[in-house]
């Protein structure tokens, strides 16, 4: 991986003229569209709830009703509106998502900035306890992790936090490793600045921008995390209105007879996902302009 | 060549201490241990007691340990709550299934993301390459259970169609098998191909503007073979080591189409074991998976030391 202070003083070097009109377009058109998704969602996330007419949880209609005017997305075989559950999800699906999120970047933070400032055997103990939890595909991970724990809404936060620490040690460590090599770290230990405030002060504060950037480009995986564990069992407990939980155990059962049980818990999870990874590639594209303009130079 | 892979796998030895160690402290950091599992909320701390006294679970943890790492070194992985046989014996009676489905899967990934990407790369800026570009955003971002979900949903809706319900071994009945293992690999493969394209997009873009591919074009070759020859030979390493990391993620992958299309392999049972709180099996399997990840991981670096030369100069000595 290059170094976090090149991919830094790349994103301030970008210039317009070094990009294709069309491609400008393109990058400002995908990120436009993934930030209005997004951000339609989590409006939907905020308001809905107090937006719609029904309970979630209220089992008061008749079962399998097809999609119609009152019913958009029909109701299952509790006889719960589909459509109501698909708005409250939005508020799982995002809250746990950004939850998890924020406790995978302090947690990495901390673990990160201890493991490069002090160095030495902290540093190679927890660097190799780092490679071990990493060499784990994250799904089995999560699924073993969640075993461990037991399923509850706490826990799903919990587990994917704790799963994306490693990687955001990883990028804090490498970053903070660069930065100790600084003159004005050296500068502010001279005027007898201690060990804590070069830490907060100084260190801390030069890793937040890329810790925010891989932070908003986790926040897709953590949403696909949580829909996939929940449709497992393993996340999201019923009769929460989860989108994954919602298409998970014996609902699959009824699928046949209403697939609209299918349709609609998967298409917003389809379309949240899009959301984060389009405004996830934007950024990507942002702070990573070499591949483009290698492309444009060798045609 | 021979003494870089020996010297590499004595340098697995303190990594997979490490995973052993790990799996084993998670393992006794679960509320509730083996025994209060096995025996009941209603049991009796005395039937706790006995239960705990015949796993072992009243020694001490650092014995403990080795009886379970020794154990381990001879392939004997434990006793199943759930199921009451070894869990070694039920992972080898599900390996063929898995197996099957990741390699099947990885072909169609390798397949479908080396051509994606190399031509989106082709046609970089053009709206061939936009279109594969959000085809392959796309394909990433929908989730696989669902994509799964509704491969067996609608055929069955709008055709009845179903694929045959128990297993039928490739031997047997190779038309049946590929209708079981066709649609879950395709699945699986299709969306990790999406992200294997845009990475082998990446790669080839990353080497057009060099000074070789200048001269291969000034030499008045044609495009395609200068993306074939020049391109593609220095684009190829790092793809193996990508196509690597795809199987690892696969293994995750497979949990999913496994329980989806009813295939009886590695995932399912890792998943029975979770929602069954199935301890002995859980630690078993993710010491395997440790294990088989590390292997995996050797793979690749054995891979890169037959194929590139400079790998060879400062790996090896006697290469």
């Amino acid at each position: 991986m290059r170094s976090a202070e090149m991919t830094l003083e790349m994103a301030g070097e970008i210039r317009p003229h070094h990009i294709g009109l069309i491609t400008h377009v393109r990058r400002r058109l995908m990120g436009v569209t993934g930030a209005a998704i997004l951000g339609f969602l989590i409006l939907t996330a905020v308001v809905g709830p107090f937006v719609v007419p029904y309970d979630p949880q209220s089992i008061e209609f008749s079962a399998f009703q097809k999609p119609g005017l009152e019913h958009p997305f029909g109701t299952d075989k509790l006889g719960r509106d589909v459509f109501t559950r698909v708005i409250y999800g939005a508020r799982i699906s995002l809250g746990i998502g950004i939850a998890a999120t924020l406790m995978a970047s302090i947690g990495g933070t901390l673990l990160g900035v201890v493991s490069a400032y002090f160095g030495g055997w902290v540093d190679y103990l927890i660097q190799r306890l780092v490679e071990v939890v990493m060499s784990f595909p994250a799904l089995i991970l999560l699924i073993i992790l969640s075993a461990a724990l037991g399923p509850s809404i706490r826990n799903v936060i919990l587990i994917l936090g704790i799963a994306a620490i490693p990687i955001m040690s990883r990028l804090v460590r490498s970053i903070v490793l660069s930065e100790k090599q600084q003159p004005y770290i050296e500068a502010a230990r001279s005027l007898g600045a201690s060990n804590r405030r070069i830490l907060f002060m100084h260190v801390l504060p030069s890793t937040l921008p890329l810790v925010g950037i891989l932070a908003s480009l986790s926040l897709g995986f953590m949403i696909l995390a949580e829909a996939a564990l929940s449709f497992l069992g393993l996340g999201v407990p019923v009769p929460n209105p989860s989108w994954g939980a919602d298409m998970s155990g014996n609902a699959r059962d009824y699928f046949q007879q209403a697939p609209w049980l299918a349709i609609f818990p998967g298409l917003a999870i389809s379309l949240t996902i899009l959301g984060a990874n389009l405004v996830g590639e934007a950024v990507r594209d942002i702070i990573d302009p070499f591949a483009q303009s290698w492309g444009r130079a060798g045609r | 060549m021979l003494g870089y892979i020996v010297r590499r796998l004595i340098a697995l030895i303190p990594i997979l201490f490490g995973i052993s160690i790990l799996v084993f402290a998670a393992a006794r950091v679960m509320p509730g241990n083996f025994a209060q599992v096995k025996a009941g909320q209603n049991a009796t701390p005395e039937q706790v007691a006995e239960l705990e006294h015949q796993y072992g679970l009243d020694k001490p943890l650092v014995e403990q340990y080795f009886n379970w790492l020794g154990d381990a070194a001879h392939l004997d992985l434990g006793k199943s709550l759930l199921r009451n046989r070894p869990v070694t014996d039920e992972i080898v009676s599900r390996l063929p299934v898995t197996g099957q489905l990741l390699i099947m899967t990885m072909g169609v990934s390798a397949i479908l993301g080396l051509t994606i990407g190399i031509v989106s790369a082709m046609n970089f800026g053009r709206p061939l390459d936009s279109l594969l570009r959000g085809v392959s955003i796309l394909g990433m971002s929908v989730p696989t259970f669902w994509v799964a979900t509704l491969v067996i949903l609608l055929p069955s809706i709008y055709f009845s169609y179903a694929p045959p319900f128990s297993h039928v071994g490739f031997f047997e009945n190779p038309w049946d098998n590929l209708r079981q293992y066709g649609p879950p690999s395709l699945v699986l493969g299709f969306a990790s191909g999406c992200g294997l394209a845009r990475i082998v997009r990446g790669s080839i873009l990353g080497v057009v503007g060099q000074d070789f591919m200048r001269t291969a074009r000034a030499k008045g070759l044609r495009e395609s073979v200068v993306i074939r020859r020049h391109a593609l030979g220095n684009v190829m390493l790092p793809i193996i080591t990508i196509l690597g990391m795809e199987a690892v993620g696969l293994l995750g992958g497979t949990v999913i189409v496994e329980q989806v299309f009813n295939l009886n392999g590695l995932g399912r049972l890792l998943i029975e074991s979770a929602l069954s709180r199935d301890y002995p099996a859980i630690q078993a399997m993710a010491l395997v998976v440790g294990v088989a990840v590390m292997l995996l991981f050797l793979l690749i670096d054995i891979a890169y030391a037959c194929l590139d030369p400079r790998v060879r100069l400062t790996g090896g000595t006697n290469a």
